[in-house]
């Protein structure tokens, strides 16, 4: 897997999660903010996201945890956007260093 | 279909009569104690484990979707009391309490709700006790304990799970 597989995943899971909730966002793209003035999703939405890609991954057999320490403590925030969120779990999984 | 359903502390008890209960019934049971546990079953599956361990716990319940693809219902049974007085209670005996009563339902219940989230379904069941609402002298860290499962319960977010203390 590269990160754009996971850029994919993780962008597959947030368009699916806001049409089931009927979230009009234009086009999702690595700097689509998940928090913060601009973000699409709101508290609650970001969790059910958070939830749904540590399961999207696990279905690929892949392990990340989203909700470790590393990503709750970060001064820079895993979630700011797709890309970054995207980044935290390449890093995880040890595709990017 | 079958239930997937896990129950802690399966090795006796309340948990183990459970586990009987609904295998009986054609559940698939998902157990675990720290000790070894001698049921046998052909849809029971169990690992030796302590419920505070959060990598322990978070490995357990991943495997037990890896292999079923759901969990419908958490049981988190597995608990432990001290009946000393509060000055004869050593902080270790006040710590292994409350990390097993309410550790353990913390971690299961965070773990289980992930997956009961995303397939929009599931059910958990919490312990208390009447210590709790007798305000029991003598079981000031156990009753304790199970205040903090009660108000788990209570505050619970209501758009994950359904939630149920027993």
């Amino acid at each position: 897997m590269d990160f754009e597989q996971i850029k994919e995943i993780v962008t597959n899971v947030i368009r699916e999660y806001c049409e089931l909730n009927h979230i009009e966002v234009g086009e999702l793209t690595k700097d689509t903010p998940l928090i913060g003035s601009a973000r699409i999703l709101d508290s609650m939405g970001l969790v059910n996201v958070i939830v749904d890609i540590e399961t999207a991954f696990l279905d690929e057999d892949i392990e990340v945890s989203l909700t470790s320490d590393a990503a709750m403590s970060s001064r820079i925030s895993p979630f700011r956007t797709i890309g970054a969120l995207s980044h935290f779990i390449a890093r995880q999984i040890g595709i990017e260093a | 279909m079958n239930r997937v359903i896990i129950i802690t502390g399966t090795r006796k008890g309340i948990g183990r009569y459970l586990a009987e209960q609904y295998l009986a019934e054609g559940d698939i049971v998902y157990g675990c104690s720290r000790r070894n546990c001698d049921l046998e079953h052909e849809n029971y599956h169990h690992e030796n484990l302590d419920v505070a361990d959060e990598e322990k716990v978070v490995a357990f319940v991943r495997n037990v979707y890896k292999e079923q693809k759901r969990i419908d219902v958490l049981i988190n049974n597995a608990g432990m009391a001290s009946m000393n007085h509060v000055l004869l209670t050593p902080k270790m005996t006040a710590e292994r309490v409350m990390n097993t009563n309410f550790m353990g339902s913390f971690l299961f219940s965070r773990e289980c709700a992930k997956y009961m989230m995303k397939q929009r379904n599931g059910r958990i069941v919490n312990y208390s006790t009447v210590a709790v609402a007798l305000n029991l002298n003598g079981e000031l860290v156990y009753s304790s304990s199970k205040a903090a499962v009660e108000q788990l319960t209570r505050v619970w977010p209501e758009k994950s799970v359904s939630m149920a203390s027993r």
